[in-house]
């Protein structure tokens, strides 16, 4: 069980293989020895620079290999909730499932991914791609 | 194989990349510029440790990349359609595959200069390379930077194509 809160957060500019690399950086300067999973396929990279991000929709950042264990053994418990980010590329958003949200490392995390992808990425256009449509 | 033998799969990115019409046409000024790309590469990452090397942009490993992260080297294309120089190419690449901007410093005087140069943090967290440059199409590489701030403090993710 992974569990936790929903975080939504509009992404306007970044295809979901970008956003979701975007993920992974952000989360690895908190976490040096950060773990990357692809969260369909149960697929674990070896690096950042060999994780194939631009097929996935949905991705596991854990702290630390030690972290990846402790999530697959017992699922969400209080000792390890704030070691595991859980993103899902959606369209036109990008859903952050964070066990504890409250805690320094991820309020840092969800708060520079949040202004990434409303100020940060180079775009064109302000409007939704549905309201476009 | 050679760049040369691997330029079709490289015609094939640009396609994909919409920048065939602009890359495509001259293929060995391309392949010359990439064979330079790599040799700045070398050079800044020659003796350094295994933790802090990046892989090496050769065109197949352009292309590899690009099948699994096409949003990594589409920006290192569009810096060289806007003919942006060796060293910033190898700068941006090695971003893109995680390395860290420390720090960037530009000078421009109307009609004299236009001076860029880039400080990088390897993957391995302990090692910096730096990159200089007077070319003022250079400029155009923090056209495609991502702007972020952690924890209130500036910082440059990686690079962005424009779409």
């Amino acid at each position: 069980m992974i569990g936790g809160t929903d975080i939504i957060l509009e992404n306007l500019g970044l295809d979901a293989g970008e956003a979701l690399d975007l993920v992974a950086r952000i989360a690895s300067r908190q976490w040096g020895q950060a773990v990357f999973v692809d969260a369909q396929s149960g697929r674990r990279f070896d690096s950042f620079a060999s994780a194939a991000f631009g097929s996935l929709s949905e991705l596991f950042v854990f702290r630390d290999e030690n972290a990846r264990q402790a999530w697959e053994r017992d699922g969400l418990e209080a000792g390890h909730a704030d070691t595991m980010v859980y993103a899902i590329a959606g369209d036109e958003q990008l859903t952050l499932v964070i066990a504890d949200p409250d805690a320094a490392t991820l309020r840092t995390v969800i708060a520079e991914l949040k202004d990434s992808l409303a100020f940060g990425t180079p775009r064109s256009t302000w409007q939704s791609r549905r309201s476009a449509a | 194989m050679t760049d040369t033998a691997d330029w079709p799969l490289l015609l094939d990115v640009f396609r994909d990349a919409g920048l065939d019409r602009v890359l495509g046409s001259n293929r060995d000024v391309v392949l010359s510029r990439l064979g330079d790309v790599r040799g700045c590469h070398a050079r800044t990452l020659a003796g350094l440790p295994r933790e802090a090397q990046v892989p090496v942009p050769t065109v197949a490993e352009l292309v590899r990349e690009y099948q699994r992260n096409p949003h990594r080297v589409a920006p290192v294309l569009q810096a060289l359609a806007y003919n942006c120089s060796p060293p910033m190419l190898a700068m941006m690449w090695m971003v893109q595959m995680g390395a860290r901007v420390d720090a960037v410093d530009y000078k421009f005087e109307r009609g004299q200069l236009s001076r860029l140069s880039v400080k990088l943090e390897l993957p391995d967290r302990a090692s910096y390379v730096e990159f200089e440059s007077t070319e003022h199409w250079d400029l155009a590489v923090l056209r495609l930077a991502g702007i972020s701030k952690g924890d209130g403090l500036p910082l440059i993710e990686s690079f962005y194509a424009l779409r």
